[in-house]
C-alpha cells in the first residue's frame, strides 16, 4: 500500500513538472479537466470567430434566435438522455416516441374535438406510457435498454403509422399558437426548453432522488447493496425521457401545425451525440445536464456555421463526427495524464 | 490406491518463488511429482495451490526457481508452450465457451482441418466422441456446452485437456459443482489416466477425497510448503495440523459478557447455496462464520441483509420476525453489510469519499429531498477523523487510496447509518497489517459499545482473532458452534472440512 501511494506522488510530481515545462500542456490539461469548460470555450471560439468573419450573417438577432430554436427540441430531449446516461441507460425510441405523441395530441385535438391543453396533456402522456413501457421492460423484463428501445423503436413508429397515416396537417389555430408563440424575440419552444433545462440541472445536481442516479452509473451493485432502488429508479428515468418526447413532439407538431409520421427520424443518435459530447459515457456514472445541453449548443453552431459558410450537408455530418471523436480523444488525454 | 504403478519423476519443481503486489504467493517450493501417481496439492484457502498449478502450466512466470519436465528445464514457458509439451490445467472456473459446441470446446485452437484450411467437422466430432467414450461419457459433441450440467461441463474440461497428447494434467479443484456419483465417476477416470502412465497434480482442500484418490500429498501453508507424505501413511489429523497453525499476530482482547439476542435466524434456506442455518448474535458479541469458500456463508448474509431472497426459515431481529423486500428494508431494520468485494460491490471507486460515505443514508443528508453538501461534508469529516481514513481531502476519489484506507471509508459508509447489526464479509481483504489492526481495534469498540457483529472469515487466525463464537459451514448448513476463547484452528478446519467431504456435496 505504502509503495503505491509513493507512486501516486511521484506521479503527480512529474506531471506538475511537465505542467510546468509546458503552456500548452498545462492548458490543454485544464481544459480537458471539465467538461464544461471545454465547451464553453469551443462555443466561444466558434461565435467569436463566425462574428469576425461574417459579421452581417452570423450575430444578428435573427440568425441567433434560429440557432436556439433548432437547439430548443434537442435540449429539451438530451436532458431526459443524460438523466439516463448518467444510470447507465440510453433509449433509443426517443425519435419514434415523439413522433406518436405529436400525432396523439393532433388526434385529441382535432378527431375527438378536446380542448387545447388536456390535447397537448394527450400528447406528453403517450410519451410518458411510452416510456414506461420501455422501463418495464428494461428493468422487470431484463432486456438490455439497447435491445428493447430498438424494438420500441420500430414498434413506436409503426403505430403512429396505423393510427394516422402520414400524418395529420393543419391542426389547428389555438393548437399552433403554443408553438409559435413569440416573447422577447424567441419562439416558445426555446423558452419550453429553457424552463426544462433549469429545472433539470437543478434537479440532478441538488435532490436526493436523481443524484442517485450517478450512484447507480457509478457501480449499480454497490448502488443496489446500499439500500438504492435501482430498478425503480431507471423505470422513472425512462418515464421522464418519455415525457420530455412527447413535450418535444407536441412542440414540433404544433410549430408545424401538423403531426408527421416521419417526426424526429434520427434525433436519438444526435441526442446521444450531444449527450457524450456533453461528457456522458456509455459505461454510466458521469455528465451532468448542463454538458449535455452546452454539447447540443456546440452542435446547433457547428451546424449553423457550416450552412453560413455554404458547406453541403454531407460535409456536415462528416464534421460533426470529427467534433465527437475530438471531445471523446480529449477524456483519453485526460486519463493517460491524470498521474 | 498405492502407488505401485508410479515411475520415473515427470515433474520437478526446485526452489519456486513467486509474489505479486504486497503479497508473497509462493516461497521456495518444491515438489516432485512421478508418471502414473496422483499427487495431491492440500492447504487452506489462500495457500497458494492454485498459483503453483497455474506455474506449472505456464500461466504466471515464476519469480525465483527451476521446473523440469521428464528431465528437461521448462522454466519460464508459457501456456501455449506448456500445452505443446503435455501439460494441461482443467481450471477452477470454467474455461469453456457456452455458446459453442463440445467439439468445438474441446478442440479449440487446434481443430482438425481439410481442404484448404477448413475445419473438418466430421472429423473433429468423431475424435471428441472418442475422446468423452474414453471419459466413459455419451456427452453429444454437437451439443451447446451451455446446454449441459456442471459436471458434463467439467468431463468435456477434462477432455478439452487431453485432446492433446498429455504428460502431466493438473486438476483444480474439480469436484467443486460435482454431485457424489459425478464425483466418483471423475476418480474413475482420473484412475484410468493414472494407469496410463499420466501425472496428475490434484487441487483441493477437501480431506476425504484425497485419501479416497490420491498416493503422495504436498500441504501448502501460505505459499510453503508444511509436508511432503504418501498419502498411506498419514492421517487427517496430521494433515490438517500441517494446513493450519499459522502465527497470530493479534492477540485475543477478553470481551464483557453479551447483552440480548439480536438477530436470530431459524432453519434459514436460500437454495441452493443455503440450506439449513439456525444462530443467534447477541448484542455485544462477534460471531464468526468460518468455512470452506463455498460453504454458503455469504450467501447467509445476503439474504439476512436482503439482497437475496430466503427459500425457507424465519429472521428475528430483537424478537420479532422481519422479512426485508431488498436491502433498503434491512437499512431500515438496522441491518448493515459490508460486502467480501469492496471494488464490486462496495464502493464507488470513481466517487469521492464523501458520495461514498453517504451513499447508504442519502435521507440523513437530504432531509428536504435536497442534498445538504454541508450535512454530507460533516458526515464524511466526523468519520475520516473516527477511524483515521489517511487521504489529503475528503473530495478524494476513493479509487485512489489505498486497500486499508478503502476498507475504512467502506465501514464508514455502513457505520453511518447506525446499524444495530453489523454484518462484515472479509474484513481485511487485501489490507496492510497495520489496517488490520485497527480495523480489529474499530471492531472490537463497536462490540463494547453494543453492536452486534456478524463476521464472516476465510482467514483462521482473525476468526480466532476476533470471534466470540464461532459457527462452522459446511454445505450450506451450520455444522458446529465453537466457543472463540478456546477453539483451536485444528478444531475449526476438522469441522469444516470433515462435513464438506462426507454428505451432501450436491448442495453446491
Amino acid at each position: 500500500m505504502m509503495s503505491e501511494a509513493t507512486m501516486q506522488k511521484s506521479g503527480m510530481r512529474s506531471a506538475a513538472l511537465v505542467g510546468r515545462g509546458n503552456l500548452f500542456g498545462r492548458g490543454l490539461r485544464a481544459l480537458a479537466n471539465s467538461r464544461e469548460l471545454t465547451l464553453l470555450v469551443l462555443i466561444v471560439l466558434l461565435s467569436a470567430g463566425m462574428a469576425i468573419v461574417y459579421p452581417n450573417n452570423f450575430p444578428t438577432a435573427y440568425n441567433m434566435s434560429a440557432v436556439l430554436l433548432n437547439a430548443a427540441q434537442a435540449s429539451i430531449l438530451v436532458t431526459g438522455m443524460m438523466l439516463l446516461m448518467i444510470a447507465g441507460a440510453f433509449d433509443l425510441s426517443i425519435g419514434s416516441t415523439l413522433a406518436l405523441a405529436g400525432v396523439m395530441a393532433a388526434v385529441a385535438f382535432t378527431w375527438w374535438g378536446w380542448p387545447t391543453i388536456p390535447s397537448i396533456l394527450v400528447g406528453i402522456a403517450t410519451g410518458a406510457v411510452a416510456g414506461l413501457v420501455n422501463g418495464y421492460i428494461v428493468t422487470r423484463v431484463q432486456i438490455n435498454a439497447l435491445i428493447t428501445t430498438l424494438a420500441t423503436m420500430a414498434i413506436y413508429r409503426g403505430g403512429t403509422q396505423l393510427i394516422s397515416g402520414t400524418g395529420i396537417m393543419s391542426i389547428g389555430d389555438s393548437f399552433k399558437a403554443y408553438g409559435q408563440v413569440v416573447f422577447l424575440g424567441f419562439q416558445s419552444p426555446f423558452w419550453v426548453a429553457l424552463l426544462v433545462v433549469v429545472v433539470g440541472w437543478w434537479a440532478v445536481a441538488r435532490t436526493r432522488i436523481f443524484r442517485q442516479f450517478y450512484f447507480i452509473g457509478g457501480n449499480a451493485r454497490a448502488a443496489q447493496l446500499s439500500g438504492i432502488r435501482v430498478n425503480r429508479l431507471i423505470l422513472l428515468g425512462f418515464v421522464i425521457m418519455g415525457a420530455l418526447a412527447g413535450l418535444a413532439g407536441v412542440l414540433a407538431a404544433a410549430r408545424l401545425n401538423s403531426a408527421v409520421v416521419s417526426a424526429g427520424i434520427g434525433v436519438e443518435l444526435s441526442v446521444i451525440t450531444a449527450a457524450v459530447l456533453g461528457g456522458a459515457s456509455l459505461r454510466g456514472g458521469e455528465g451532468s445536464i448542463i454538458g449535455g445541453v452546452l454539447g447540443v449548443l456546440l452542435i446547433a453552431l457547428v451546424q449553423n456555421a457550416l450552412i453560413i459558410n455554404g458547406v453541403g450537408v454531407f460535409w456536415q455530418n462528416i464534421i460533426i463526427g470529427l467534433v465527437l471523436l475530438l471531445a471523446v480523444s480529449l477524456d483519453r488525454f485526460k486519463q493517460t495524464h491524470r498521474g | 490406491m498405492s502407488a505401485a504403478g508410479a515411475g520415473s519423476e515427470r515433474l520437478v519443481v526446485a526452489d519456486c518463488s513467486k509474489s505479486f503486489p504486497g503479497v508473497n504467493a509462493l516461497t521456495g517450493v518444491s515438489l516432485t511429482v512421478r508418471a502414473g501417481e496422483v499427487h495431491a496439492l492440500l492447504g487452506e484457502n489462500g495457500a497458494g495451490k492454485s498459483t503453483l498449478g497455474k506455474i506449472i502450466g505456464g500461466v504466471y512466470p515464476l519469480d525465483a526457481g527451476r521446473i523440469s519436465l521428464d528431465g528437461i528445464d521448462i522454466t519460464g514457458i508459457d501456456e501455449r508452450q506448456a500445452g505443446h509439451l503435455g501439460i494441461a490445467i482443467v481450471h477452477q472456473e470454467g474455461s469453456l465457451v457456452p455458446t459453442l459446441s463440445v467439439a468445438e470446446n474441446i478442440f479449440a485452437g487446434h481443430a482438425p482441418t481439410g481442404f484448404l484450411g477448413m475445419v473438418d467437422r466430421r472429423r473433429m466430432e468423431q475424435r471428441a466422441r472418442e475422446l468423452l467414450e474414453r471419459l466413459g461419457s455419451n456427452i453429444d459433441p454437437r451439443a451447446a456446452v451451455r446446454s449441459l450440467s456442471s459436471a458434463q461441463a467439467q468431463i468435456v474440461e477434462i477432455a478439452k485437456a487431453l485432446s492433446r497428447e498429455v504428460k502431466l494434467l493438473v486438476l483444480d479443484e474439480p469436484t467443486a459443482a460435482l454431485t457424489q456419483a459425478e464425483t466418483a465417476r471423475l476418480f474413475e477416470v482420473v484412475r484410468t489416466l493414472r494407469s496410463r502412465g499420466v501425472a496428475i497434480i490434484y487441487i483441493s482442500h477437501r480431506l476425504v477425497e484425497i485419501f479416497e484418490l490420491c498416493d503422495t500429498v504436498t500441504v501448502l501453508k501460505d505459499g510453503r510448503v508444511t509436508g511432503d507424505r504418501a498419502v498411506a501413511q498419514t492421517s487427517p489429523d496430521e494433515l490438517i495440523r500441517l494446513m493450519v497453525g499459522r502465527e497470530v499476530l493479534f492477540a485475543r482482547v477478553e470481551t464483557p459478557p453479551a447483552g440480548p439476542v439480536r438477530l436470530r435466524v431459524e432453519h434459514l434456506a436460500a437454495r441452493p447455496f443455503v440450506e439449513d442455518v439456525s444462530f443467534t448474535v447477541r448484542a455485544g458479541e462477534i460471531v464468526c462464520l468460518a468455512g470452506l469458500i463455498g460453504s454458503g456463508r455469504s450467501e447467509t448474509c445476503e439474504v439476512i441483509f436482503g439482497a437475496r431472497q430466503p427459500t425457507g426459515g424465519t429472521i428475528e431481529l430483537d424478537g420479532k420476525a422481519v422479512t426485508h423486500t431488498g436491502p433498503w428494508d434491512a437499512i431500515a431494520a438496522g441491518v448493515a453489510m459490508m460486502p467480501e468485494d469492496r471494488k464490486d460491490a462496495g464502493l464507488f471507486l470513481e466517487r469521492s469519499i464523501v458520495e461514498n460515505v453517504s451513499a447508504a443514508v442519502l435521507e440523513k443528508v437530504s432531509p428536504s429531498g435536497i442534498v445538504s453538501e454541508r450535512a454530507s461534508e460533516a458526515l464524511a469529516q466526523r468519520f475520516i477523523e473516527a477511524l483515521k481514513i489517511a487521504t489529503p481531502s475528503s473530495r478524494q476519489l476513493v479509487g485512489n487510496l489505498s486497500g486499508g484506507n478503502q476498507q475504512k471509508v467502506l465501514l464508514a459508509k455502513w457505520l453511518a447509518p447506525d446499524p444495530r447489526v453489523l454484518i462484515v464479509d472479509e474484513p481485511t481483504r487485501g489490507v496492510d497489517v497495520g489496517a488490520r489492526a485497527e480495523i480489529y481495534r474499530i471492531l472490537r469498540d463497536l462490540r463494547d459499545r453494543g453492536l452486534a457483529i456478524l463476521v464472516v472469515s476465510s482467514d483462521l487466525p482473525e476468526v480466532l482473532t476476533l470471534a466470540d463464537r464461532i459457527l462452522v459451514m459446511a454445505n450450506g448448513r451450520t455444522v458446529g458452534e465453537l466457543e472463540g476463547a478456546t477453539a483451536t484452528e485444528e478444531a475449526v478446519v476438522r469441522l469444516a472440512t470433515r462435513h464438506a467431504t462426507s454428505e451432501l456435496r450436491g448442495a453446491a
